[in-house]
């Protein structure tokens, strides 16, 4: 690379993660991440079996619903939904961020507490109607 | 590009001119993701079943199969 040969030295670096302590802030901001990768890659990969599975023929569905009924399927499933209201709630507040509000130090801290702990609270009041329906 | 002076390399590097249409389109789909997994995970909780006979009768409507073909190309 040659233009870091003429990069004055002993320039400062822009802070990076090891120097702050650690808030909710960031750790939205982490599991916004986190759970959008997820949601891209495994929430992905189970609705295009399922369409594909569904478009197989009974055979091949029955397999599919041996695999997603059973205690790993069950796993997968309840992670992939707290993913989404995680992701759904953390984008919401970016919505609200885009629009330059929710910047004060109390609301951010506020919000970035409060919405985590919705996400778990939904996530299990949807799960518990889906056991309440079947079982 | 990139060989000059400091100033000379910030101004040739620059933006890609196209940030503005990218940070648009990833809010559209944002908000089409949000209105159309939502409508997937009601529609699948008021479904009778999720035997192949349901799901695959449920997909044949097209007020389903439609949505769910925007939702693939939003998601994806």
């Amino acid at each position: 690379m040659a233009h870091t040969q003429n990069r004055p030295h002993n320039r400062p670096l822009s802070p990076h993660l090891s120097i702050w302590k650690w808030g909710p802030h960031m750790a939205i901001s982490i599991l916004h991440r986190i759970t959008g990768d997820g949601l891209a890659i495994l929430g992905a990969l189970g609705l295009v079996w399922w369409l594909v599975a569904a478009a197989s023929g009974p055979d091949y569905y029955a397999f599919f619903l041996n695999c997603a009924t059973s205690p790993l399927g069950y796993i997968v499933m309840i992670g992939l939904t707290w993913a989404f209201f995680q992701h759904l709630l953390s984008g919401l507040r970016h919505f609200v961020l885009d629009m330059g509000a929710g910047y004060e130090l109390s609301t951010n801290k506020a919000w970035s507490i409060a919405l985590p702990l919705l996400a778990i609270v939904l996530t299990a009041a949807l799960w518990l109607w889906i056991m309440a329906e079947n079982f | 590009m990139g060989n000059g002076t400091s100033i000379g390399r910030v101004r040739g590097l620059g933006s890609a001119k196209s940030g503005a249409h990218h940070w648009m389109i990833q809010r559209f789909t944002a908000v089409g993701n949000m209105l159309l997994v939502l409508w997937l995970i009601f529609s699948v909780m008021q479904m009778p079943g999720l035997d192949y006979e349901s799901v695959t009768s449920w997909l044949a409507q097209p007020l389903v199969a439609v949505p769910m073909m925007l939702m693939l190309l939003s998601i994806f």
